[in-house]
């Protein structure tokens, strides 16, 4: 499947400063979108391809750090550079905990904004597929049948197939049937294969 | 005398009639105590003729008994109202009055005449005449000279007039002018003058002379005093009065005896003016084109005069010493207001710097897009012009937001100007905005469509509203976010224009609100507590009001008046 092409997202309440910004990115043939406040930006559709936020500290209404908050809350936490006319030092910490990219003071070079972009892309980029993977992998668990989710999380606890069968009151044979099954459905190429899906599924433990 | 009883009159003149063995021994004995008394006695019969018209009378009206009607009498007598100009109506005379049946009390008519040139007043009471039968036969008046009480009465209400006229605030030479003309009108021949000690003691300065040679008076203005002045200069020297009978024989004229001869004075009798606690003001001087020695009836009119001179210039003095003070005292509130000013400048900074950076952001940012385009072999010309006018309108952006700022923090000539108070409103909440931002506060602005004018020191109003939307902000600061509001209204009121800042803040008990504005009361802990005593005096400089209301729904509301510039509504 292609790739969307990435965008930037520009949320900032001073016209000319969008404008800039609009213009700054297409020198390295990005697109933006131009919002004027956090409250626009939240009920306009998700962007579907990889994405960074740049946004102004202080705007009426929602402020960026607010709309950061929200984002995390919503669990799809976007790449978010900071800009802000006159940066304090508790601000830039916060923002940063919360996995902002950067915080640059206006006026800033414009290779450090460009540079900031590009990473938070790539971050986006990276953790959409980290994403897709885990769709998948999702997918491929949800075809075990019951019997074999057990077998699965007892594999990847370390269990040896004879204390699973007398765990689950089974035969040796029959563990070993289901074993390859949850081997073959999940595409897993060895037991530590196994072990590592467990825990991006949150099934090992 | 007129009003006794029928039973007295019996009992007095009884006894008398006894003696009497005929009329004739009675008439001699009622003509002679007629001609002793002092008040005029006249008698008329109803035909206006005169029966009786004492010597009193005669002196009195310069003529004696004439034969003619009462239409004439205010012509022949020199009788006139009141105002000494309108002569006396006939029907209204007071023997024309009793002739017809009238009891008169009191009438006062003012007599002029060739014999009497400065006139006389008089006061004067008549009564009808009856025969044995009770029928009308005619009347009689009696007339009292009262011109020495009735002089009197001009010469305190003059004096009144002068003291209100310092109470008033007129200017010192206004006041020593009336003065001088006041004293002047009870004598004849006189001419006076107030000088003014100057205030290191050793100047005469020109007080009031308007009727001394106007030679004289610029000779005398800044002649110094000493043992051997004249009369001024040496009685101001002396700490007493003076009295110069003859100026041309005098040696305290001898240095300023050509001065006298040319302005045809002889004779001055100066008097020192006394303040209160004794230190010489002055001089009150009375002159005579002849030589002259003080009859004695002069002093009462030195002393009134030297009285009101004195309060005069003290009063003066004080009010230039006032003067003095209150402009002190405007430098110096004029420098604190600066430094509240920059102070609150101080506070507002991070948000100015937010303000400028906006604009400076997009230009430096926007510059090195183009920098980079010009490297380019073809550079795009209509993304490049686009570009440098953004740069262009941003560079004029961030002027406006310098020049805004300077104007509140440069020093300041307070200068009052017919203002829309509605644009020191809009100025204030752009200058506020972005710190508004910062604090999370919602800033709404309800201005009055029309209002008046008002005389408006721009920058000083300004102060006063930054003043207070800045502490309704730090009022909030404490209160749940999103409900920080702030609310900037403008009406118009009966007077002019009535502002208001509203806070949802922490608000203020109301016995507190007057606490709020004395000077260094803070619940800052970085605030000099000087933000609304300084407000406070600029609105009240601008003779309006401020003051503080708790807000029904939490908060408080600082409200302030401002007159309009004609004082009335447009």
């Amino acid at each position: 499947m292609t790739e969307k092409p990435p965008v930037v997202i520009v949320v900032d309440d001073d016209p000319s400063f969008r404008n800039f910004l609009s213009r700054l990115v297409q020198t390295i043939g990005l697109k933006a979108v131009l919002f004027t406040s956090a409250e626009e930006f939240l009920a306009a559709p998700q962007p579907d391809g990889p994405a960074c936020l740049v946004l102004d500290v202080q705007m009426p209404g929602l402020s960026g750090l607010d709309l950061q908050r929200q984002l995390t809350e919503r669990g799809r936490p976007l790449p978010i550079v900071f800009t802000t006319g006159h940066g304090d030092i508790p601000m830039t910490v916060e923002a940063m905990k919360a996995g902002a990219i950067g915080f640059l003071s206006k006026p800033f070079r414009n290779q450090e904004m460009l540079d900031a972009i590009k990473e938070g892309i790539a971050r986006d980029r990276e953790s959409r597929t980290k994403l897709d993977e885990l769709v998948e992998l999702q997918g491929r668990y949800q075809s075990l049948t019951a019997r074999e989710r057990e077998v699965f999380a007892l594999v990847t606890r370390g269990s040896l197939n004879k204390q699973i069968a007398l765990q689950l009151g089974t035969s040796e044979r029959t563990v070993k049937a289901h074993r390859a099954q949850v081997v073959q459905k999940m595409h897993a190429e060895s037991v530590a294969d196994l072990v590592r899906m467990a825990d991006k599924l949150g099934v090992s433990t | 005398m007129m009003q006794h009883d029928r039973a007295n009159e019996a009992s007095v003149i009884g006894p008398l009639r006894l003696s009497f063995e005929n009329s004739r021994d009675a008439i001699l004995l009622l003509e002679s105590i007629l001609h002793q008394m002092s008040d005029a006695v006249i008698v008329a019969d109803k035909e206006h003729h005169f029966l009786i018209f004492n010597r009193a009378a005669e002196r009195m009206f310069g003529v004696g008994p004439t034969d003619t009607r009462a239409e004439s009498w205010s012509r022949i007598y020199g009788l006139y109202l009141s105002d000494e100009g309108t002569r006396f109506p006939a029907q209204d005379l007071p023997l024309a009055r009793a002739i017809r049946g009238e009891e008169v009390e009191d009438v006062e008519m003012f007599v002029r005449h060739d014999k009497k040139p400065d006139g006389v007043w008089v006061r004067v009471s008549g009564r009808p005449l009856r025969d044995a039968a009770g029928e009308l036969s005619g009347g009689m008046v009696v007339c009292r000279d009262i011109s020495d009480s009735k002089k009197e009465d001009i010469f305190r209400s003059g004096q009144s007039r002068v003291l209100e006229m310092i109470a008033q605030g007129a200017t010192l030479s206004e006041v020593l002018a009336s003065l001088v003309t006041l004293i002047e009108a009870q004598s004849h021949d006189m001419v006076c003058s107030v000088v003014e000690l100057s205030e290191d003691g050793k100047y005469i300065r020109h007080g009031a002379a308007p009727n001394l040679p106007k030679i004289y008076v610029q000779a005398v203005n800044g002649a110094p005093i000493g043992p051997k002045n004249g009369s001024c200069g040496t009685a101001m020297y002396r700490g007493q009065q003076v009295i110069v009978t003859d100026m041309l024989t005098d040696p305290l004229w001898e240095d300023y005896r050509e001065l006298a001869k040319l302005s045809g004075l002889r004779a001055c009798w100066s008097t020192p003016i006394f303040s209160g606690s004794g230190q010489v003001l002055g001089s009150f001087a009375m002159y005579y084109r002849q030589p002259q020695t003080p009859t004695g009836s002069e002093a009462r009119l030195t002393e009134v005069a030297t009285h009101i001179a004195g309060i005069a210039i003290e009063h003066q003095r004080a009010a230039n010493e006032l003067r003095t003070r209150e402009e002190q005292l405007r430098v110096t509130q004029a420098e604190l207001a600066h430094v509240a000013r920059v102070s609150t400048m101080g506070e507002l900074a991070a948000s100015i710097a937010h303000e400028v950076n906006q604009p400076l952001g997009a230009i430096v940012g926007n510059a090195d897009i183009c920098l980079r385009w010009l490297e380019d072999s073809q550079p795009d010309l209509v993304q490049l012009r686009e570009a440098l006018e953004d740069i262009s309108s941003d560079g004029h952006r961030a002027s406006q937001v310098v020049a805004r700022i300077r104007s509140l923090v440069k020093k300041h000539v307070p200068n009052k100007l017919p203002t829309d108070f509605n644009d020191v409103a809009r100025e204030v909440v752009e200058l506020i905005n972005h710190e508004a931002q910062r604090k999370q506060v919602t800033v709404r602005s309800d201005l009055a469509t029309a209002l008046p004018l008002v005389a408006a020191d721009r920058v000083q109003l300004q102060q006063v509203l930054i003043n207070l939307v800045m502490n309704g902000m730090e009022a909030m600061s404490e209160v749940e976010n999103g409900t920080r509001e702030l609310k900037l209204e403008t009406t118009v009121s009966d007077r002019g224009v009535l502002a208001a800042v509203s806070d949802r803040g922490v608000g203020i008990k109301g016995t507190d609100a007057e606490q709020l504005f004395k000077p260094f009361h803070t619940t800052k802990t970085n605030g000099m507590g000087m933000g609304l005593a300084i407000s406070r005096s600029i609105i009240e400089s601008h003779g309006g009001r401020l003051w503080a209301e708790p807000n029904a729904e939490g908060g408080a509301t600082f409200k302030f008046t401002l007159p309009a510039v004609d004082g009335e509504v447009q």
